[in-house]
């Protein structure tokens, strides 16, 4: 019955086949992309898949539109800093015992706590540069582009944000 | 922090990420040497860190079949909206259909304007300087047409007051207190001669006679 009364169902079928493919080609790495972010699995999941079904409407709207891997980190960025803005707010801190479970037992050690609490002592433009360029693996002008900034300011941002990773390192050492 | 400064935090920032090339590197490791600030920068880079912890991830999450089921749903939930609009609209038009045909709309309308509140009438203010309309010959006439005939019309007096009313009349004009059992040929006379002179229901037939013979009289 949906079908029938849905407006374009091609374009609902080819954007729904449009996000399949982009699901198997990008979820593992947005969702741990998201994950480090955010620091919270179930978290990270939500908006992921928050994610993809805004690109599903896109398409579902436009469905010739170029949807790029950027376009992905960049919305995932954007929720994931809202989240983040949002448990800052609320001034909510996670507890070591609960920031563990957010990670295999593998993904466990201390330099992993570190490396978080590193990651949360960054400010939020200082964060997004710095996991799009060394975690996500772009250039700063590739980064630039996806964040709306000059290449040069990335690179500043990271190199600040190394100040500070390597301060908060240094006084958990 | 100078321009200068910034340029090199940029170039230590192209440093870490591995996009400076040999002559930026030189560059900056001259700069290092004299800025201790700058120093820091060109010692190990903590971004390593991160890049052996993204390759030590070993989490595989599966979202997909997740994300078809919110995608259905969705368009579930767009169908049932579409579909109860269609029916809410189809209803409406038939229920407008129906009241229209059976004068239903009408009366509904008519009832309405019945109920609707009376219209607030605002006084006007009195005017200040307006002189009074002289309201004198008309009252006179009026007086005079409903006088039955055969009643006696007061004689004026000398002095221009009426002996019957005691004075009552005394704004009559002139032209018409002085008609006394007036005939045809005076009454037709003194309708032709004014306009403003009507016929009442009590006024006889020689009245009537009068107003006949007037061209003039509007009646």
């Amino acid at each position: 019955m949906d079908s029938v009364f849905v407006l374009g169902v091609d374009s609902v079928l080819e954007a729904e086949a449009r996000i399949e493919r982009l699901v198997g080609e990008h979820q593992v790495k947005l969702a741990r992309y998201v994950r480090r972010f955010v620091g919270d699995q179930e978290l990270a999941l939500d908006v992921v898949q928050d994610v993809f079904f805004a690109a599903f409407r896109m398409l579902r709207a436009d469905p010739q539109r170029p949807l790029t891997a950027g376009w992905l980190y960049k919305t995932a960025t954007n929720h994931a800093l809202t989240h983040l803005r949002k448990k800052k707010r609320r001034g909510e801190t996670l507890p070591l015992e609960e920031a563990r479970s957010a990670f295999r037992l593998d993904e466990q050690s201390a330099a992993s706590l570190d490396l978080r609490r590193a990651l949360e002592a960054l400010a939020p433009e200082q964060l997004e540069s710095v996991m799009l360029t060394a975690y996500a693996g772009y250039s700063s002008a590739e980064a630039s582009l996806i964040l709306g900034i000059s290449a040069e300011a990335v690179r500043q941002r990271v190199c600040r944000a190394m100040r500070t990773m390597r301060r908060t390192l240094g006084e958990t050492a | 922090m100078s321009r200068d400064h910034a340029t090199f935090e940029a170039l230590a920032g192209a440093i870490a990420l591995g996009e400076a090339n040999a002559d930026e590197r030189a560059t900056f490791a001259a700069h290092a040497a004299a800025c201790t600030s700058c120093a820091e920068d060109a010692q190990a880079s903590p971004l390593e860190r991160l890049q052996l912890a993204r390759e030590a991830e070993s989490w595989r999450p599966e979202i997909g079949a997740a994300l078809l089921r919110r995608i259905r749903e969705s368009r579930s939930k767009n169908a049932r909206r579409t579909f109860g609009v269609m029916v809410y609209a189809a209803g409406l038009s038939i229920l407008l259909n129906v009241a229209v045909a059976t004068g239903l709309a009408g009366r509904i309308y008519e009832r309405f304007q019945d109920t609707a509140p009376p219209p607030v009438v605002v006084a006007a203010p009195p005017a200040a300087n307006v002189p009074a309309a002289p309201a004198t010959r008309v009252a006179a006439v009026h007086r005079y047409i409903q006088r039955p005939l055969t009643a006696p019309i007061p004689r004026r007096s000398a002095r221009g007051r009426s002996r019957e009313a005691g004075g009552r009349l005394g704004d009559v004009p002139d032209v018409l207190a002085g008609l006394v059992q007036p005939t045809a040929v005076t009454a037709a006379r003194d309708v032709a001669a004014d306009p403003l002179l009507l016929c009442a229901g009590d006024v006889s037939d020689l009245s009537h006679a009068a107003c006949d013979a007037a061209p003039a009289n509007p009646h």
